[in-house]
């Protein structure tokens, strides 16, 4: 059977990369004894998919994962058991059947950042985001295989919203590009406004909100029944 | 103070998580309610101390006493020493996050020479004073052990004692005493005496060393009466009863060995007379199936791993090798677990065996021949044929492996230019012996790589006393040697390590107190991860040598008389300096001795009365 769940990754556990957070579960689902089911073959390999790799630095609430098992599990028994088996910093939040064949990987269309940052002093975010949403086009560069290649991410930015957060320090709502097709990560992001606004922004805090999928003109989070 | 590390500082760090802790098993306890903090340094990067079943050990034994808790600490790689030495940030334990200050003992292991540099860069990070007459009522103890400790002296001036041998009893007979001592409300030295009466304890600032005028020792004696003159190690004598960590830290960051380590015996019964390990861990002792399996299976369910390795010094010699690795096998095939098997003599059994364990990409396969000819072989009783060797590359190649590495030594004692072309000559049989195999039978591709390191002779082995070949010989055996590889075959890679890194090792391996100097000196001059090519500045430690006015080949070239006081004479690792004596005198002879399961030779370490000391019929102390 296949069970899609939901994590969140806390700040106590943002310092590691995709792979590390691979493993991770695959230990903990060891650990739960959880049986997942295993590739044929040579080298078998455990059948978890993760929607969106997690670059490091980021905390998220909105993660998924499928992962296919040996037997069956109510969701609930599951999340418990899982839980159980993850260190401090990652949680299983929920968890559903999957009758979908769909790839997870391939669903993904968008996700949602909030970005903590400061600000230089002049500036002021309400002019700052109506001056990102106002351009046709914001040009970055974006390191590819074969080099620096310019790129532009504004049909790439679906909503922005933003206010202060008190103090010095500032933060942006933004439904970004995300999954096979088109990525934008929320530094890449932050570079086009630093672009637009001719100016330096310090990243304090990227956090990852949700992950999407699109179903006609809405978007929808990973586990909506619609994907499932 | 708890040290607050944020997305400033780890977001501009390589590997952060280096620095993070939390991982799973990190044990978790309110500092408030325990008696006796205790900081386990690993003079390395974390991911070479997270591979270290030592400290796994120590760790687990010290966090099962309710009144300890143990934290662990590491070198901080370059990138966050900057960011720590600018910010002001001090030397921090991974669970706790707070100062190593503040701890009640700091405690070094000592794996290899070179990190040296690295126990004085984290001492300073610490903030605390470097020597230990320095230190004072505020200070933690600094205590090391280890390996390395066999010969304390270059370290003397900046560890407050040493423990010698195996630490898992000693080191709860010195909480006992620091609590002892805590609450007695007496000064530091008090508690020095208190730990020196422990067996094992070395207390270096309770001995005088005397010199000659031709600078060799002329006496090591202690300073107070009720010290002991020598001070023996402590080793555990039943391997099924001591205490083994089954619920391990797992690292979220990929480490050097990111796997479960069983441990299945200590000791070797080999001999071989250039392996300091096959002398200071003697005698041999096994743990038995039954706990193997027990602590193999609590290994895997309480940590996740897809990986099991087995820990020795020589697989091949575990009594019931083949009825463990059945048992253990099928444990691991029910869970999907790999099982690896280093250290294993490659014969018809063990390919069979390797092939079962792990679904292994037959790529590499490692080979210790350490010298090119039978006499050398003979001289430091490596105690395998070329025989053996062309029977194992067959095996190997004719099971699909077309990729091997062959492991040598230069400069060991009696080697001449016809042992150098013997490397040569062993590294063309194998590409003979891969080339007679019929082609539909062997892999494509053959690669052969030569390895040779330099010989460092090490305190407490036969060869205790040679002089080491300097670097210029080691540079003219290798590049002799590069040009006859390079004629053989175009299969051949032969890789060298460099010889200042095996000279200054020689160094430290045997340097006395006077050695200590350098090292602070080096350390200030800016070296420190010399184990690491990338931070090795040989011309630092040739400058801080020079500053010091002290000659690196006295201690690394000159070959030494059997009567020199040598400076670990008050250290006594079980092995008796006439055995080693002997073991020299037959090495000169080429001269084999057999291993220790064949018959005992009377090397001293029966004083233990454990392990294979107790089974194998004694020769007594007759040659």
């Amino acid at each position: 059977m296949k069970i899609r769940f939901r994590f969140d990754r806390g700040e106590e556990l943002k310092y590691i990369g995709h792979l590390d957070v691979m493993r991770l579960f695959e230990r903990a689902f060891k650990r739960a004894e959880i049986p997942v089911t295993h590739s044929q073959g040579f080298n078998p390999r455990p059948h978890i998919v993760f929607a969106q790799p997690m670059a490091l630095g980021l905390s998220s609430e909105g993660e998924f994962a499928d992962v296919e098992l040996d037997e069956d599990y109510e969701p609930y028994d599951f999340i418990e058991r899982l839980n159980s088996a993850l260190p401090a910093g990652v949680r299983v939040t929920d968890a559903k059947k999957v009758k979908n064949g769909k790839n997870i990987m391939a669903i993904v269309e968008a996700a949602r950042y909030r970005i903590d940052f400061g600000l230089v002093p002049e500036k002021n975010i309400d002019g700052v985001i109506s001056e990102v949403l106002n351009r046709d086009r914001i040009i970055v560069l974006k390191k590819t295989k074969s080099g620096e290649k310019e790129f532009d991410i504004r049909p790439l930015i679906y909503e922005l919203t933003g206010g202060r957060n008190g103090g010095d320090s500032y933060f942006f709502n933004v439904l970004l590009a995300a999954g096979q097709e088109n990525n934008v990560r929320p530094e890449l992001f932050i570079t086009g406004v630093e672009t637009c606004t001719n100016s330096d922004i310090e990243i304090l805090r990227m956090h990852r909100i949700m992950l999407y999928g699109r179903a006609g003109d809405r978007w929808l989070p990973l586990d909506d029944g619609k994907f499932l | 103070m708890r040290i607050r590390l944020d997305d400033k500082i780890l977001m501009n760090v390589e590997k952060p998580a280096r620095y993070t802790g939390g991982e799973w098993n990190m044990v978790v306890k309110d500092p408030e309610n325990v008696d006796v903090r205790f900081a386990f340094c690993f003079p390395d990067v974390y991911e070479v101390g997270m591979s270290h079943l030592g400290m796994k050990i120590l760790y687990h034994v010290l966090n099962k006493r309710s009144d300890t808790y143990c934290e662990r600490v590491f070198a901080p790689w370059a990138d966050m020493e900057k960011i720590m030495r600018e910010r002001g940030i001090p030397l921090f334990a991974l669970e706790t996050k707070d100062p190593v200050k503040e701890f009640d003992i700091v405690g070094f292991t000592l794996q290899y020479e070179m990190c040296y540099t690295n126990v004085l860069n984290m001492l300073d990070l610490a903030g605390i004073p470097l020597l230990a007459e320095e230190r004072g009522k505020n200070h933690p103890f600094v205590i090391a052990g280890g390996p390395c400790a066999c010969n304390p002296e270059p370290l003397a001036d900046f560890i407050d004692f040493f423990v010698i041998g195996e630490g898992e009893e000693v080191i709860l007979e010195i909480i006992d005493a620091y609590k002892e001592w805590k609450n007695s409300g007496s000064g530091r030295t008090e508690f020095l005496r208190m730990a020196a009466k422990i067996p094992g304890v070395y207390v270096p600032s309770f001995y005088k060393v005397t010199y000659n005028e031709d600078n060799t020792i002329s006496g090591i004696k202690p300073v107070y009466p009720g010290i002991p003159e020598k001070v023996r190690k402590r080793i555990i004598k039943d391997m099924d009863a001591v205490d083994f960590p089954e619920d391990i830290v797992v690292p979220f960051i990929g480490t050097v060995h990111d796997r479960i380590m069983l441990e299945m015996f200590r000791g070797c019964i080999r001999g071989c007379r250039f392996c300091q390990a096959g002398f200071i861990y003697r005698p041999v002792r096994e743990k038995s199936p039954g706990v193997l399996l027990k602590q193999a299976k609590g290994s895997i369910e309480k940590t996740g791993y897809e990986e099991i390795s087995l820990v020795s010094l020589s697989t091949s010699d575990y009594s019931c090798l083949a009825d463990f690795t059945e048992e253990l096998l099928k444990l691991t095939e029910e869970r999907k677990i790999n099982l690896s098997l280093p250290s294993l003599r490659i014969d018809n059994f063990t390919i069979d065996l390797m092939e079962k364990a792990q679904k292994v990409r037959k790529s590499g396969l490692t080979f210790a021949p350490e010298a090119g000819t039978q006499r050398l072989r003979d001289v430091i009783n490596k105690g395998i044929t070329e025989e053996d060797m062309e029977n194992s590359l067959r095996i190997a190649f004719e099971g699909g492996w077309n990729n091997v590495k062959l492991y040598f030594m230069v400069g060991l004692p009696t080697e001449t230019e016809e042992d150098i072309a013997g490397i040569a000559d062993l590294a063309k049989k194998a590409v003979d012996i891969y080339y007679r195999i019929p082609k539909e039978k062997r892999a494509k591709g053959l690669n052969v790589t030569v390895s040779t390191s330099c010989f460092v002779p090490k305190p407490f082995t036969p060869f205790q006393w040679f002089g080491q070949n300097t670097v210029e010989e080691f540079h003219k055996k290798q590049m002799y040697l590069k040009d006859k590889l390079s004629k053989v075959s175009r299969a051949i890679t032969y890789n060298w390590h460099d010889a200042r890194v095996s000279f200054l090792e020689a160094v430290f391996a045997r340097g006395d107190r006077r050695v200590g100097r350098v090292l602070l000196r080096a350390w200030r001059n800016g070296c420190r991860f010399d184990a690491w090519n990338e931070f090795f500045k040989y011309d630092a430690w040739m400058q801080a040598f020079e500053e010091e006015g002290i000659d690196p080949a006295f201690y690394a070239n000159r070959t030494r008389d059997y009567g020199e006081i040598l400076p670990w004479s008050h250290i006594d690792m079980g092995v008796s300096q006439k055995f080693l004596q002997r073991e020299c005198e037959k090495a000169y002879k080429g001269i084999v001795t057999p291993n220790c399961r064949i018959q005992c030779t009377g090397c001293g370490s029966a004083v233990f009365g454990a392990g294979i000391c107790k089974t194998v019929s004694a020769g007594g102390n007759t040659p």
